[in-house]
């Protein structure tokens, strides 16, 4: 009988031991139930959603080559693989537009999620739709630009919960869809959101930002390809809600210093911090110039302007040698001039910049970045006021009321040290504030939605040096990016642009 | 229950009282003689004979003589003998016993280690491999991996690396999973543990390899991929036996590869840049006569490594012992590169209550550091690592330690930098425990308890100064992790066996088990180093603190298995198992698996008509059928899972969170269906023994990180789909070819042929493997329905572009075909697959197959008088090998960041317009940088003499020893392969199952030899 006593008080231990639920327990990480109890978890989650603005890593070079890339003005260093493609025109359904597409939903997803939890912390009503209309400002902000580059992408209004074809394999909506959505978002969020933010939450979007966009998303509608005449008149009508709301810096090099950001022309940028892994931007690294002690280890010159840009510019414009360092001294003590000969210059790293790579980007900055080539703190500005004047003008201009467009595209001309304009010819001064565009937000991730909405892409193809060096010459499949590969092969619904 | 506490008091009592007595006695001690024969009358020397009960004993000598003086106690000797049955002889009366001894009815009467218990070899319906320590014990290993190699059918050991120290990959059967783990479930001393064992392989007595679901089915959801059971050396009966075995080993690479010159390569250069119309970069190559490094001497060296173990083992009848230290130092053929080990191993059995209880301790601890050359990053171009470096870097610098551009102004990577100046630390400390205590209830009922404990604490640490790879650009990084686990398994089950009738006997296993795996984490990541002479020691240094983690995980497993065998006349055999395992890591609503599984078994040897055959002595056919699962997810898959970001509002780093995932509630194990049909046969009373199996696994409800479309805001989520196929067929020969006098021949051989299949891999049509080099080539494996395992692929060059083909080309109007409108004279000229004019990913198609025909070892024991040799010869076929690091040393390398160093067979053989060849091995200079195609292809076949090992003992000796015997051991001493490589044994993504085969540069195998001596007292 003692060994039945045994077995049992061996079961007992056993069963002592072994008895633990098999339910888990995490420790590492957070899970929705523990989430969106007050006003500080929903800003946790609003800003999670802004994330994906931010370009990790790399990327950061990816955006701006997709979108200031194919200006005839912009040239990438590298003429091989990608960098080359973008800068020539060359869209291609495997190059890293993807990131950009990924990037963006996981945005929208992101916000979806916001905007359907928010309601859970039970925050007072007209605070509760300021947040949501946070999370819609940004759901805009992604889908507007995805429809910019994609055309019609598919609408996902929800926050994805599961993983069924129906959720997750939607087919692509048309443009004029996605536009909608953009513009109700907007719509609802221009009268929610705040005015401005306190110093600890700059960076946030604001009622002017929506407004912003809002008037670009109607003057986008009114361009190419939707070509909604119309929207022009709501376009200037839009954005001249917030005239005067923000005002110029006096002098052009001053909107991109890193010592003033947040000034009094920034409408809607992307806040970067210098020397803090993750808050920063690789940009300047790859815009950096060669040597130059205004990047980390001296910058990687991956992209630059052309020598037709720089000549292009009056001499007494003091945006030229704002948006070109045309010469530095370099970390060495060296003074390096560009060189237009393309000889190389020895001693110097690459050999300094020369032709036909191209005058260094000098919009970003820093000098203070020590700890790794993606901690620059430049800020990269999405929407700033000189944009909305252009825009205005734009606007006015097309919808009849020439005239009145004057004033605005002056007040861009006289901060850069430049006498009006007094053409009133509507074709004439087309022109005219197309090319102030191209000088006043060179490099400004605006040229390529320029370029599209004035169906301007052939003509620019046809002066753009990287498409004659590697052979590029236009096809109208080229007004949109093609859908990336990968997200072909994910979802069978989806269709490709033509002639991709 | 007071009277029987009563009852053990009086029994201790009693009991030192007879010990008193006992030792008195001693005096009168009874001398007795005798002889050891065996049944064919020939003496047996060094016999075990201890006097039954007590630790008195002694041994015969070499005629089979034996004195032995009796103290008080049983009257009974023991004598014990390997390969022998043990017998106990009373003395009765008169000094002179003289014993036979009768062999053991064959090795088949051996008994092998299954999952919870033991069973009678000729029982075993399932398919399971024995491989014995003492085969292992002639050759020279480092870890308990390696050491598997060659030796059982059916088990594929790859080694990703030559490193000391590094682990291999094992597989039996053939991958079952594309992205869950495909490692065996290693069971030490019937405990389950995590990974490879840590400890020294001599400590190992044997090994069992389980392969079918009738073997594996027992450990369930952890038994897919086959299990391997290691029993360690426990003591023997007898007096205390010393054993010292000390070797020292020198190694050396095989081979060098051909890389120019300074001369060569300052011509080679300054051709490319003629070509780009760039100025010359080495405007007077002559005057580089003589200069220029051979990266390749810079860090290699003659390796050295030394191997020290002592063993002391003895015991009584009721206690025994055994104990071992070993240490290990391993200086790799690599400047730096190093691994230490010390090893303590108490294995101590204990018997009490007339042998009814048994107890048993296994305690080990294995401690060790690394010093690693090759860091596992491989990032082009910065971290490709100083094996890959030592190729590719220009000879062209100013001095050994140069650090900074090359001539041409790009990043220059120094191997020799990399190798002295870069710190790799590896260090792990291993503690396994465990406790077995078995009870005999009845006769026929015993009751087992088997707890084990295994901690594993490792730290790695990596410091590359501002000199070297990744750390040029970011002054100095350094990166560190600390993992803890600690794990422990509680097993009780019972046994029960009985024969009823005569013919009846049956067998029941029954039991549950309890485990608990506990992981915690630690991890910086830090740079920007102004003084970087501290380097690991400090990172403090380090100004910027890139990152710094933590983590907790925890996951449980509830088992309970059950297992009956019936065994009629011992002619017809049934096994029939069944687990069910409950784990915290599968999801809420598939928490229980079960996997059972059955065989049946039938010795035709036993019947009438074989029975008396002279011939065949056994002749069994085995059929078995079972599901076995792997439990490959991590825990907390299957929830929503929120992460954690920052976005500096406010110039301030902000935290923000978002969602990571979303619940998958379905989320469950592999299952893998095995059905298995096997042959023993014994010839002449089994002197050659021969075993065949065939298999057929299918494993569905593959775990699959499948990528979702982006548009749903997740990159991809982990699911249950698609299946897998695996068959092949095994086959084992051995045989004692030739037993003479003075010439013994012991042959053993296996051959293993596996093929494997993806049946559907669900939503993607087709997967590739990770890019390789950081995306420098991208994905060359590719799984897709209806084709073998991890293909290579890529474009199929037919020739090179040849003057002719751009003159055709114009002629026509249409151009020739390009990849980026390349088409330079002499590059690749691209199979446009599909006809649109175009080369691109579209174009690529099956180029090569890194899975082998079949695989082989060939284990060869001859003892010739006082020598016995050993040569175990081992062996891959059929398998293709995508040799990335010869294209990129062949090719002129156009690459924007860097120019690398080129093969001198490139440099001669290459296509010039003087010398327009079709060979796609040797295009012409400034290639641009590859994809993968048929260039990279290679036969990566080959026959190896792994080891070769001759052992002398030294006759009699009057130092005291029982046995002296030197040897020496030669290990990778030939290899025959057609392959250009380093060495065809290659897999650069290390254990990664979604790139085999690929060769981008590894720690190059070595050649050694080894002295040794062995000293038993």
């Amino acid at each position: 009988m003692k060994n039945i006593y045994k077995i049992i008080a061996f079961i007992a231990l056993y069963l002592v031991s072994g008895c633990q639920p098999l339910d888990e327990v995490p420790y590492s990480f957070l899970s929705e139930s523990n989430l969106y109890k007050n006003e500080a978890d929903v800003d946790k989650a609003l800003l999670g959603a802004y994330q994906p603005i931010f370009q990790d890593g790399v990327n950061d070079l990816w955006l701006f080559l997709a979108l200031s890339g194919p200006s005839e003005n912009v040239t990438a260093r590298v003429k091989a693989g990608a960098q080359g493609r973008f800068a020539s025109v060359d869209f291609r359904d495997s190059d890293p537009q993807s990131a950009v597409w990924n990037n963006y939903y996981r945005g929208i997803n992101r916000a979806n999620t916001a905007i359907e939890n928010i309601p859970r912390a039970g925050l007072e009503p007209a605070l509760e739709e300021q947040k949501i209309a946070e999370a819609k400002f940004l759901r805009a902000y992604y889908y507007f630009n995805l429809g910019h580059m994609f055309g019609g992408v598919p609408l996902h209004l929800e926050a994805t919960a599961n993983f069924d074809d129906n959720s997750i394999k939607k087919p692509r909506a048309t443009l004029e869809e996605v536009y909608k959505v953009v513009e109700e978002d907007l719509i609802y969020a221009e009268s929610r959101l705040k005015d401005q933010w306190d110093a600890s939450n700059k960076g946030r979007a604001t009622s002017g930002a929506a407004k912003a966009f809002l008037g670009k998303l109607y003057l986008t509608m009114a361009g190419k390809p939707l070509e909604m005449q119309a929207m022009y008149a709501k376009a200037a009508s839009k954005l001249s809600e917030i005239y005067g709301k923000y005002s110029l810096v006096p002098n052009y090099a001053d909107i991109f210093d890193i010592n003033n950001e947040f000034n009094s022309e920034i409408i809607f940028a992307r806040p970067n911090i210098t020397n803090v892994p993750g808050s920063g931007t690789v940009l300047t690294f790859f815009a950096g110039a060669p040597n130059s002690p205004y990047a980390f280890n001296g910058g990687q010159y991956q992209i630059a302007f052309n020598e037709q840009y720089y000549d292009s510019f009056d001499p007494a414009d003091t945006r030229r040698d704002a948006t070109m360092l045309y010469s530095y001294t370099n970390r060495n003590g060296v003074d390096v001039t560009y060189n237009r000969t393309g000889t190389p210059t020895p001693g110097l790293q690459f050999g300094g910049p020369r032709k036909p790579f191209g005058i260094p980007y000098n919009k970003l900055k820093d000098a203070s970045c020590s700890t790794s080539p993606f901690d620059h703190g430049n800020d990269i500005i999405f929407m700033r006021y000189a944009d909305v004047l252009l825009m205005l003008a734009e606007a006015n201009n097309e919808s009849g009321s020439s005239a009145a467009a004057l004033p605005y595209l002056n007040e861009v001309r006289n901060r850069a040290g430049l006498a009006d304009i007094t053409e009133t010819n509507q074709d004439l001064l087309r022109d005219i504030i197309k090319q102030e565009r191209k000088w006043e937000l060179g490099g400004e991730y605006t040229e390529y939605y320029d370029l599209q909405r004035w169906g301007d892409l052939e003509k620019s193809m046809a002066i753009n040096p990287d498409c004659s060096q590697l052979g590029v010459s236009y096809d109208p499949k080229l007004e949109l990016l093609p859908i990336p590969l990968s997200q072909l092969q994910a979802n069978e619904n989806l269709v490709q642009n033509p002639g991709y | 229950m007071k009277h029987q506490k009563f009852n053990i008091v009086l029994k201790k009592a009693l009991f030192l009282i007879v010990l008193l007595l006992a030792l008195g006695a001693q005096a009168q001690g009874e001398k007795v003689k005798g002889t050891v024969k065996s049944s064919d009358g020939s003496p047996l020397p060094g016999v075990t004979i201890i006097q039954k009960g007590t630790n008195n004993g002694t041994t015969t000598d070499f005629d089979g003589n034996f004195e032995i003086v009796l103290t008080s106690g049983a009257k009974v000797l023991v004598f014990s003998y390997v390969g022998f049955s043990k017998l106990e002889k009373p003395v009765t009366g008169g000094a002179t016993v003289n014993v036979v001894m009768k062999e053991d009815t064959q090795s088949l009467d051996e008994v092998v280690v299954v999952g919870y218990g033991s069973q009678k070899k000729t029982d075993i319906t399932g398919s399971v491999s024995s491989v014995s320590g003492k085969e292992l014990e002639k050759a020279v290993y480092n870890t308990v991996d390696q050491l598997l190699q060659g030796r059982s059918s059916g088990v594929v050991v790859t080694s990703a690396s030559g490193e000391p120290g590094s682990n291999a990959s094992i597989r039996i059967r053939g991958n079952n999973s594309i992205s869950g783990n495909n490692a065996p479930l290693y069971v030490v001393d019937g405990i389950p543990i995590n990974g490879t064992p840590a400890f020294n392989p001599t400590e190992i007595s044997n090994i069992e390899i389980l392969k079918d679901a009738s073997a594996t089915s027992i450990y369930g959801s952890r038994g897919s991929n086959g299990v391997i059971m290691i029993t360690t050396k426990k003591g023997q009966i007898g007096k205390t036996k010393i054993e010292v075995n000390f070797n020292s080993s020198i190694s050396n690479i095989t081979k060098k590869i051909d890389m120019l010159n300074g001369v060569q390569y300052a011509e080679y250069r300054n051709e490319a840049n003629e070509l780009l119309n760039n100025p010359l970069p080495f405007p007077n190559p002559s005057q580089y006569a003589g200069q220029g490094f051979n990266w390749q001497d810079e860090i290699l060296r003659t390796g050295v490594r030394t191997d020290a173990t002592v063993n002391v083992s003895g015991g009584s009848d009721n206690f025994r012992y055994f104990v071992s230290t070993n240490f290990l130092d391993d200086q790799g053929i690599i400047i730096d590169s190093r691994y230490n080990r010390g090893t303590v191993r108490a294995n101590l059995s204990a018997e009490a209550l007339d042998d009814k209880l048994k107890i048993d301790f296994g305690i080990s601890m294995a401690s060790s550091k690394g010093n690693q050359a090759v860091s596992a990053t491989r990032g082009f171009p910065s971290s490709l690592g100083p094996v890959t470096n030592a190729l590719l870097s220009e000879p062209l610098v100013p001095s050994r330690d140069y650090s900074g551009l090359t001539n041409e102004g790009y990043q220059f990577y120094n191997p020799y930098l990399e190798v002295t100046q870069k710190e790799h630390r590896n260090f792990q400390t291993n503690f396994l425990f465990n406790t077995k205590v078995d009870y005999a209830i009845t006769k026929n009922l015993s009751y087992t308890l088997n707890a084990g404990v295994n901690l594993r604490n490792n730290l790695t640490e990596i410091f590359y100064p501002s000199t070297v790879g990744p750390g040029i650009n970011t002054v100095g990084i350094a990166t560190s992790g600390a993992g803890r686990a600690y794990d422990y398994t509680v097993s009780n089950y019972f046994n029960y066996e009985n024969i009823f009738g005569k013919n009846h006997k049956v067998s029941l296993t029954a039991g549950l088990e309890y485990s608990e795996f506990n992981n915690y984490s630690f991890s910086t990541n830090v740079s920007n180093f102004e003084v970087e002479t501290l380097g690991l020691d400090n990172v403090g240094v380090g100004t910027s603190l890139n990152a710094i983690n933590s983590g907790r995980s925890l996951s449980v497993l509830q088992s309970g298995f059950l297992r009956g065998q019936y065994n009629f006349k011992d002619k017809y055999l049934l096994t029939a198992t069944v687990r069910a395992d409950g784990s915290s890591r599968f999801a809420k609503n598939e928490k229980w698996g079960y996997f059972p599984s059955a065989a049946v078994g039938w010795r035709l040897s036993k019947e009438n008509f074989l029975k008396d055959s002279e011939l065949i002595s056994n002749l069994k056919l085995r059929a078995s059928y079972g599901e076995v699962g792997s439990q490959s997810i991590a825990p907390y898959q299957s929830l929503a899972r929120y992460g954690t970001t920052q976005y500096p509002v406010g110039n301030s780093p902000s935290l923000g969170y978002y969602p990571a995932s979303v619940e998958n509630p379905n989320l469950k194990w592999e299952t893998t269906q095995q059905t298995n049909f096997g042959i023993d046969l014994g010839l002449l009373h089994n002197r050659i023994t021969f075993s065949a199996d065939y298999y057929k696994k299918t494993t569905r409800d593959l775990l699959q990180s499948i990528r979702l479309p982006a548009q749903s805001g997740f990159g991809a989520a982990l699911v249950n789909f698609g299946s897998i196929e695996n068959k092949g067929f095994e086959f084992n020969l051995s045989a004692l070819a030739i037993e003479k006098k003075n010439f013994v021949w012991n042959s053993s051989f296996n051959i293993s042929f596996n093929k494997n299949k993806v049946l559907e891999l669900g939503g993607d049509e087709e997967i590739f493997g990770p890019g390789i080099g950081a995306n420098f080539i991208g994905g060359a494996n590719i799984y897709k329905p209806g084709e073998e395992f991890g293909l290579f692929w890529g474009y199929i060059a037919t020739g090179l572009i040849q003057q002719s083909d751009l003159d055709e080309a114009a002629a026509s109007g249409t151009p020739l075909p390009a990849r980026n409108n390349d088409r330079q004279l002499g590059h690749w000229k691209l199979q446009d697959r599909d006809g649109n004019g175009v080369i691109n990913g579209e174009d690529k198609t099956v180029i090569g197959n890194p899975n082998p025909d079949y695989v082989f070892g060939w284990n060869n024991d001859f003892t010739i008088k006082n020598f016995s040799i050993n040569m175990f010869i081992q062996g891959s076929v059929g398998n293709d090998i995508l040799n990335c690091l010869r294209t990129i040393t062949n090719i002129g390398f156009l690459n924007n960041e860097s120019y690398k160093n080129q093969t001198v067979d490139w440099y001669n053989n290459r296509w010039t317009p003087e010398n327009p060849h079709n060979n796609i091995l040797y295009p012409s200079i400034n290639t641009p940088s590859p994809d993968a195609g048929n260039y990279m292809i290679e036969d990566g076949s080959y026959l190896r003499l792994k080891s070769l090992s001759i052992r002398y003992n030294i006759p009699s000796n009057n130092l005291g020893f029982s046995s002296i015997q030197v040897y020496v051991t030669g290990t990778n001493l030939l290899t025959i392969t057609n392959y250009s490589g380093y060495d065809p044994e290659v897999s650069s993504l290390g254990a990664n199952t979604l790139a085999p085969g690929v060769d981008l540069g590894v720690y190059p195998r070595q050649q050694s030899y080894t002295l040794g001596i062995n000293l038993k007292f």
